[in-house]
């Protein structure tokens, strides 16, 4: 006879515990902490307008994170996205000066990220330059481009095209509204598509990624595309954020982005992580920013706090990587 | 001729110094026709006064690179050992106890990124990337937007005198590329770098202690970028926190576009000089010339991609290369 209810407990301590072990639960957790921390120490955090001015801030950083979390989990990395923030941003407002609305800079601005990260995957896949190094040269390359354009000059964002990020719908703020959808999308392809599936596969082997006929580098190649877009995008909520367009725009970003994957969950030797890494990344680099301002640390502190999140989510993988193998050697 | 054989005469080795010597020379003759001042003897012992540092820190890169690393953090560890020497000096110790407790800063580091990268098992990219801030934040967190000037008159030394009108790093830069040099060419280390950087295992299989060789170059690199910075603080006589900003880019592009391979494996000293010689006398044409920076740093950017992919069709292993690459990430 076998013993089901022993099968049935064993099982579900084993779903317990595979849910405790997942690699996005130490973010999770410092989140619920900081929340608790943040709403007994600020009084006024635990209102629906803070709430939404907290989660507004994080919304250029996560759109980015969703899509670089691709590429870091097809085990490549992209750099360049500030500086492709910082192009499309331009772009948008400069079509926004000139022609007015907001849907065409926009789709604009969007086209212009999506050829930049296209650059960047042409770069990487066909002429075969390490991703790291391709997108460190056109990182210069692209905030170049901005520097030339916009060195000298001041434009403001005409207030109709701020509605992108500054206006409501329903009650809650536009961007949380772009975020939200973008949320969905990535949920869709990376948890329910063939594409999803095969980028973890290429992070995690690429040799036999190749070998089981995995179509690698129009993948990588498409994960690039992406990430270029979704820049391009938070480029745009960035700069109607902001409301004027200075050339250092969005200067630093990657770091945050890489530090809100990182964080997350997400491996950055490739192979692992999922859509919730990123979100939940940056919601942490979220709270985190808003306890800095309760401590009152200055902004000269955020390159050392950013780092600091980029060397313990990589030590925490890497001690996380060590015990894994062991297991299966056992 | 045939095809095959142009494009073995034209790519084949040992050419690749040639080459950069016939850019080098291409850019002195566009920037003596764009400024006048370019090609004079003031400016150009203005310019190699400017470029040692760079120089110091490409050594390191190259021995990195060679390995299969990479190192970006080595324009924050510039100013983290600049403001180390500065604030130690100005809390009072003696600056010749400052400037030891900078060397020490740049090993810190180096051990920082070397054991995260090593022990740790991280891409050096990621690891680099994140220390990259966090030196940089450290700097800034230490200096406070202040910056410190005042030095006692001997510390002009290691970057404010001249021995008749050489100026006195250039001494330095040349005895450490000697040394350099020695260690990469005559050395059993030398030999190691380079076969890490294109098996680790194989290289571990045969007895070397590769984990430990790693290690010790990200030291190493610290060290030089220390004395890098020790002679940037002479020579600018101030340290401040926001000192080599973009210069890993710099420092990145000379060793590439100088015949290191990015996936490591090859390199040379010689070619590295070379390139620091063209993306130096870049920097600086650029400025007399009265093009927008923002040029300069496009072209460099242009240059390191351009440097990658130079490297790829004069390696006569070109195909090697790739599956190389491919079979690497089964690691």
């Amino acid at each position: 006879m076998i013993d089901i209810k022993g099968k049935k407990a064993e099982n579900s301590r084993l779903i317990f515990q595979s849910v405790l072990l997942r690699s996005e639960i130490p973010a999770v957790l410092l989140c619920v902490i900081l929340f608790v921390a943040l709403s007994i120490f600020d009084k006024n955090f635990l209102t629906v307008g803070n709430l939404q001015f907290v989660f507004r801030q994080v919304v250029a950083i996560g759109i980015v994170s969703l899509a670089a979390n691709n590429v870091i989990m097809s085990k490549d990395i992209d750099i360049s996205v500030a500086s492709i923030m910082g192009i499309s941003g331009m772009t948008f407002a400069m079509m926004a000066q000139a022609v007015g609305g907001i849907i065409l800079p926009l789709a604009i601005s969007v086209l212009i990220g999506c050829g930049a990260g296209l650059i960047n995957g042409m770069l990487v896949t066909k002429l075969r330059i390490p991703s790291m190094v391709a997108t460190l040269a056109t990182k210069n390359v692209f905030r170049g481009i901005v520097l030339l354009i916009a060195g000298g000059v001041v434009i403001v964002v005409p207030a109709s095209a701020r509605g992108i990020s500054t206006g409501f719908t329903l009650g809650l703020s536009n961007p949380i509204w772009i975020f939200m959808a973008m949320i969905l999308i990535f949920y869709i392809l990376n948890a329910h598509t063939y594409w999803g599936r095969n980028t973890l596969a290429i992070g995690g082997n690429r040799h036999a990624a190749i070998m089981a006929g995995i179509p690698v580098d129009s993948i990588r190649l498409r994960s690039f595309i992406l990430t270029g877009l979704c820049s391009g995008v938070a480029g745009a909520i960035l700069i109607s954020q902001v409301g004027q367009l200075q050339a250092t725009i969005a200067n630093g970003y990657e770091t945050k982005v890489i530090a809100a994957v990182a964080i997350g969950g997400t491996s950055m030797s490739g192979g692992r992580g999922s859509w919730f890494s990123p979100v939940i990344g940056a919601l942490l680099i979220g709270l985190i920013t808003s306890f800095k301002s309760v401590l009152g640390i200055s902004a000269e502190y955020d390159d050392l706090i950013f780092g600091l999140i980029v060397i313990i989510a990589v030590a925490i993988d890497a001690v996380r990587r060590k015990a894994e193998k062991k297991e299966v050697r056992v | 001729m045939s095809r095959k054989k142009l494009k073995k005469f034209i790519f084949g080795n040992g050419r690749h110094e040639l080459m950069l010597i016939g850019i080098l020379i291409a850019e002195l003759i566009i920037f003596s026709i764009l400024s006048p001042k370019f090609l004079t003897a003031s400016n150009m012992f203005t310019s190699i006064r400017s470029f040692v540092e760079l120089g110091i820190m490409a050594l390191g890169m190259t021995f990195l690179i060679m390995s299969g690393g990479i190192d970006l953090s080595v324009g924050s560890m510039l100013a983290l050992v600049s403001v180390t020497i500065g604030f130690i000096y100005q809390a009072g110790l003696p600056l010749g106890a400052a400037i030891l407790a900078g060397l020490l800063a740049g090993m810190l580091c180096g051990a920082l990124n070397g054991f995260l990268t090593v022990y740790g098992d991280i891409h050096p990219f990621v690891v680099t990337l994140g220390t990259m801030s966090l030196f940089r934040g450290l700097a800034y967190a230490t200096t406070g937007g202040n910056a410190v000037s005042k030095y006692p008159d001997w510390f002009a030394i290691f970057g404010g005198k001249y021995l008749g009108v050489i100026p006195i790093q250039v001494i330095y830069f040349i005895i450490i590329v000697f040394v350099m040099f020695i260690l990469l060419k005559k050395t059993r280390l030398g030999s190691y770098v380079a076969a890490i950087g294109y098996n680790e295992q194989a290289t571990y299989f045969s007895g070397v202690p590769a984990r430990r060789i790693r290690f010790a170059l990200y030291i190493l690199s610290g060290v030089l970028v220390a004395i890098a910075s020790t002679i940037y603080t002479s020579r600018v006589w101030t340290a401040r926190g926001n000192s080599g900003m973009g210069i890993e880019m710099l420092t990145i592009a000379a060793v590439v576009l100088g015949g290191t391979d990015i996936n490591g494996g090859k390199g040379s000293i010689l070619g590295t000089m070379l390139g620091v010689f063209i993306v130096a006398f870049l920097e600086n044409g650029v400025v007399l010339a009265g093009i927008p920076s923002a040029w300069g740093s496009m072209i460099e950017g242009g240059l390191l991609a351009f440097g990658v992919v130079i490297n790829m069709k004069f390696h006569a292993d070109f195909q090697i290369n790739i599956k190389m690459e491919k079979s690497k990430s089964n690691g």
